[in-house]
């Protein structure tokens, strides 16, 4: 075997193991679900933006993630799309809740004030905080990926947005168990 | 000034598509761009979410498919989104042919998606049959055969809608995240609960 055969293959190795690797991270998130679906299942609003708060906080996670990469344009990058960011997210927090809200009334469910404040609140602070959090980690990590001259399109963007999802569906189901 | 910049960064030449002479010609950040792509992926998403509401029956009864819904989602959801950032980037070189990059891209995602699938099969399954007494070979086979199905369905819409929205000069990065997880999301929710009912 040749020497860039070689390379190629640990790369395409590497590339395997972290996108692997960094999707069972978010099984972590799953294992969460599945302890308290009992809980969970019944939360029909809930249920219903799931997959739109999780995608929402992976969308700017691989917005946040696929601009990077320049370490020339860096940091005016990252303001830039920090104001973008801060312009667009409304829409989405606004969107879910109406959504998710309207379909549960839909289908039947029937809910209080009490958990329409807490259901509110919740998706506010937590697609805030999650997003917040994901400037700071993939700073960190394009930094970390730079030093060993690694390609960013093929790690960065599996890792972050795993990340992303197990911190959102961490909150879902503590929210599940304390809030709701 | 730009000749400055590529020296302070010689050690980055291997990264021919931001290196200057190639340099990454990047389109700029657009916010409404970024709002429609958005609006779409939130319409995706809550149908995923009452397609999983619908569905919660069929996977409350299969032991550990919660457990592995999410390592579904974001294997098919990133994989996607990679897939477009190889694309777009790659298509930056004006010289690139357009065809022989969508394809290569698809093959070289293709083989990381089945590959990196049985990792996450492996590990759903193990936690899935220590946590929760799931039997390891069933949800081992809807792991897998969920992500599969997902990246052969939905890896050459992404790739080719990447394709397209770069032919109009519209920048895949802000744009085809948000319409790729909506896809996703949507494909692996059917999916998973199709799979989940025919090995029940």
């Amino acid at each position: 075997m040749s020497l860039t055969m070689y390379h190629k293959i640990r790369k395409f190795l590497f590339i395997i193991f972290s996108v692997g690797g960094a999707s069972c991270i978010s099984l972590i998130g799953g294992l969460g679900l599945e302890a308290v679906q009992e809980k969970i299942l019944p939360l029909v609003p809930l249920l219903i933006a799931l997959p739109g708060l999780n995608t929402m906080v992976g969308d700017y996670a691989a917005i946040i993630a696929a601009h990077a990469g320049d370490p020339a344009e860096r940091s005016t990058t990252k303001k830039q799309l920090a104001k973008a960011i801060a312009r667009v997210i409304w829409v989405n927090i606004v969107g879910i809740l109406m959504l998710s809200l309207l379909l549960a009334m839909y289908r039947g469910y029937i809910f209080e004030l009490l958990f329409l404040i807490k259901f509110v609140l919740f998706v506010l602070f937590s697609v805030i905080g999650v997003i917040v959090a994901m400037f700071s980690i993939t700073i960190l990590l394009d930094k970390l990926l730079e030093k060993h001259h690694l390609n960013p399109d093929d790690v960065l963007i599996p890792i972050v947005t795993t990340v992303s999802d197990v911190f959102m569906l961490g909150l879902i189901a503590l929210a599940a168990t304390l809030l709701f | 000034m730009a000749s400055q910049k590529v020296s302070a960064h010689h050690h980055l030449r291997h990264w021919h598509h931001v290196y200057k002479k190639h340099r990454r010609r990047g389109l700029a950040i657009n916010s409404k761009q970024m709002a429609v792509g958005q609006l779409i992926s939130l319409l995706g998403a809550v149908i995923a979410g009452l397609t999983l509401d619908i569905n919660k029956e069929t996977l409350a009864a299969f032991a550990g498919a919660f457990v592995v819904l999410p390592g579904v989602f974001d294997l098919s959801g990133s994989l996607g989104a990679s897939l477009s950032a190889k694309i777009n980037h790659r298509l930056e070189d004006g010289r690139a042919h357009t065809w022989k990059v969508f394809c290569s891209s698809l093959l070289f995602t293709y083989g990381i998606a089945l590959a990196a699938g049985l990792i996450v099969s492996v590990i759903g399954a193990t936690i899935a049959s220590q946590f929760f007494n799931a039997n390891f070979g069933k949800v081992f086979a809807l792991t897998e055969l969920s992500i599969a199905l997902c990246c052969l369905i939905g890896l050459p819409l992404i790739g080719g809608l990447s394709v397209v929205l770069r032919k109009l000069n519209i920048n895949p990065d802000d744009v085809v995240g948000p319409i790729e997880s909506s896809i996703t999301d949507i494909l692996s929710v059917i999916i998973l609960s199709v799979v989940a009912g025919l090995l029940s």
